[in-house]
């Protein structure tokens, strides 16, 4: 079931997995680690930066260039 | 730029922070911002997810029931602003490996190998972590039950200083603390700080959260919970650390409230709300919800202040199908 929420829409699949592992006792805590690196990665994928303010100076291009 | 020459570089100047240029230098080489975005969050919220799941996982059903698990790990996710992980980047990341190794060290009392070494990837990363661990070792020699882990905690205290004095982490700290401490005016940084209003509804809610804390760590003890006593008094005296912080000439709440915001839902997990009197656990039920309801908006707000969140929300709801 988490599988197939999983491919729908990977939010679904992280909310589908937490619940899976509060319900059962067997679920590996490895699984529940490995999907929220995949949908948090997926999501800062997916991320178009816009505003250029003091923060995200530091952390788009200009960051790499200036610091190293 | 090459990595050897960041090594051998960092050897010769005896730089610890090395782990962030590496870092940078490899993302700067892969020229795909959003590599590194994915990369940021991924680290971030494995580490949280690890806390939080290693902890519920020793516990029966019996003792905290599926809703309350469940609630538990959504209330971190829904408190952690997604927005400001993403663009704080290095800061985080150390909060979340620093309290891995904090996590392991304290609760688990695994001293082994890989707790040092989440230790020195934390604080390779950002030397704001620094006062982190100067606290988790005070705490641990004026806290701890048995005569082993108090000498654990001298001989941590005693290879940092060694190392501090060795290496560029003691000049590091001045400056920073010239600039950002008590009595200094607080850079470029505080007047950014100041002006915006991102920033300054961010700091307070994040004061709010540890007060909460601090309230919720009280009624824990008061029941007699199942958390550990040296691990609650160090989340206190770390909450106490950031609303100290808010305080500063500039205000630097956000460095260590993310890192209690880790160890949040741990605390709420283990207050027993079926012992309080029923006028009193209305209110911090209604308490909770407000906090988590304005902690998502927040979220959703700060995202839209920086990033293009139509476009956002369409690539998240269209899954994986907009990543080809």
């Amino acid at each position: 079931m988490t599988f197939i929420m999983f491919l729908i829409s990977p939010i679904l699949g992280l909310i589908s997995v937490i619940e899976s592992f509060a319900k059962y006792k067997n679920l590996n805590k490895w699984i529940v680690i490995t999907v929220t690196v995949i949908v948090f990665f997926f999501l800062g994928y997916s991320v178009r930066l816009t505003n250029v303010n003091a923060d995200l100076v530091s952390t788009s291009a200009g960051f790499l260039t200036t610091k190293i | 730029m090459t990595y050897s020459f960041i090594l051998s570089e960092a050897v010769s100047e005896k730089n610890v922070f090395v782990l962030q240029q590496l870092m940078l230098t490899f993302f700067s080489k892969l020229h795909n911002e959003n590599l590194f975005t994915g990369f940021i969050v991924a680290v971030f919220y494995a580490c949280y997810m690890y806390i939080v799941t290693t902890y519920l996982r020793q516990f029966s059903s019996a003792k905290f029931g599926f809703e309350k698990k469940r609630m538990a790990i959504n209330f971190g996710l829904l408190i952690i602003s997604f927005g400001w992980v993403l663009t704080s980047v290095r800061n985080p990341m150390a909060n979340a490996l620093i309290a891995v190794a904090i996590f392991r060290d304290l609760y688990m009392h695994k001293n082994g190998i890989l707790t040092l070494i989440f230790y020195f990837l934390g604080l390779s990363m950002h030397i704001a972590v620094l006062p982190i661990i100067v606290c988790r070792i005070l705490v641990g020699i004026i806290f701890s039950r048995s005569l082993l882990r108090r000498c654990f905690s001298i001989i941590l205290g005693v290879i940092l200083m060694l190392a501090a004095v060795d290496s560029n982490i003691t000049s590091t700290a001045n400056d920073k603390f010239s600039m950002y401490g008590l009595g200094s005016s607080g850079g470029g940084f505080a007047e950014y700080a100041r002006s915006s209003f991102y920033y300054q509804v961010n700091s307070l809610f994040l004061l709010w959260l540890m007060v909460l804390n601090i309230l919720l760590i009280m009624i824990v003890k008061k029941q007699h919970g199942s958390l550990d006593r040296t691990f609650r008094r160090f989340l206190t005296t770390v909450s106490v650390l950031a609303i100290i912080s808010y305080f500063s000439p500039a205000p630097l709440i956000d460095r260590y409230g993310m890192f209690v915001e880790i160890f949040m839902p741990v605390v709420v997990v283990n207050v027993d709300f079926r012992r309080i009197a029923m006028g009193t656990r209305k209110a911090l039920l209604l308490m909770l919800a407000v906090t988590v309801i304005f902690g998502f908006l927040w979220q959703l707000a700060f995202l839209k202040y920086q990033i293009d969140i139509l476009s956002f929300m369409f690539t998240v709801i269209m899954g994986w199908l907009s990543l080809l």
